[in-house]
């Protein structure tokens, strides 16, 4: 069987290292509402490139906004 | 003593009356509790991202204290009894205390401003603040008109533009 072409791979960055981010803020919905899909589900380190620390920040976050009802739990439009 | 912040969200037909107390609630447990209230910050009434019980909006309101850990424990219990409270986080303190979509517009507000300044300048308001090099430079001769709007029709069909706006 002839081997399959490697797939090009590019390095994912953390959005989060760049932006120098601390901590991420519960209350900091529009940053949120960025690393969840349209769904309302928390989108993997594997497709965001998320770094370990961020991204357990960031589910941390996000649970704790939708528990304020600040970002959903399921979105309107999948309900 | 650790920094803390409690948001709590009130029942949409709760006055500020009900929120006032409420926080006046919280503020007794704290320092009853030997901790110490530094900050009240009052987001309003907001828009919830799902319905709570048929209710679509509430009162958003954080307090921030220093206090013992113990104190979380009773703040949550008070919460659990005043059935106007929606929903109720406590945690240690993070970022800014100001309300979300607070922070986020004034940055989109910022962002438009330096990004089309001379246009909003000019349309949005019809005051001599749109000044910006951009906003003259479009209707040069028609800038300096804006200001004395009243006096200015004098100079007939020129400026149909700034007439409608001032």
């Amino acid at each position: 069987m002839p081997k399959k072409a490697p797939k090009t791979l590019r390095k994912k960055v953390c959005k989060l290292c760049l932006d120098r981010v601390e901590m991420v803020d519960y209350k900091d919905e529009k940053r949120l509402l960025r690393a969840i899909t349209d769904r309302g589900k928390i989108v993997p380190a594997r497709i965001s490139g998320n770094c370990a620390r961020h991204q357990a920040q960031i589910t941390r976050a996000v649970k704790r906004a939708r528990v304020l009802a600040l970002i959903p739990f399921v979105s309107e439009s999948y309900r | 003593m650790k920094e803390y912040e409690t948001v709590f969200v009130m029942h949409p037909q709760v006055d500020d009356a009900g929120i006032e107390k409420q926080i006046e609630e919280l503020r007794g447990v704290v320092t009853g509790g030997g901790g110490e209230v530094t900050g009240v910050y009052k987001w309003g009434r907001r828009k919830l991202a799902y319905t709570i019980g048929k209710v679509h909006d509430g009162f958003y309101t954080l307090v921030r204290f220093r206090s013992e850990a113990d104190v979380l424990r009773e703040l949550d219990r008070r919460y659990k009894l005043n059935e106007m409270v929606l929903r109720h986080l406590t945690v240690a303190s993070v970022g800014e205390p100001t309300a979300p979509d607070h922070r986020g517009r004034d940055r989109r507000m910022d962002r438009g401003r330096s990004q089309f300044g001379g246009r909003f300048g000019e349309r949005g308001r019809p005051e001599a603040e749109a000044g910006p090099p951009e906003g003259v430079s479009e209707s040069a001769p028609e800038a300096p008109a804006v200001p004395v709007a009243p006096v200015a029709p004098a100079e007939t069909e020129s400026e149909p533009k700034v007439e409608g706006e001032a």
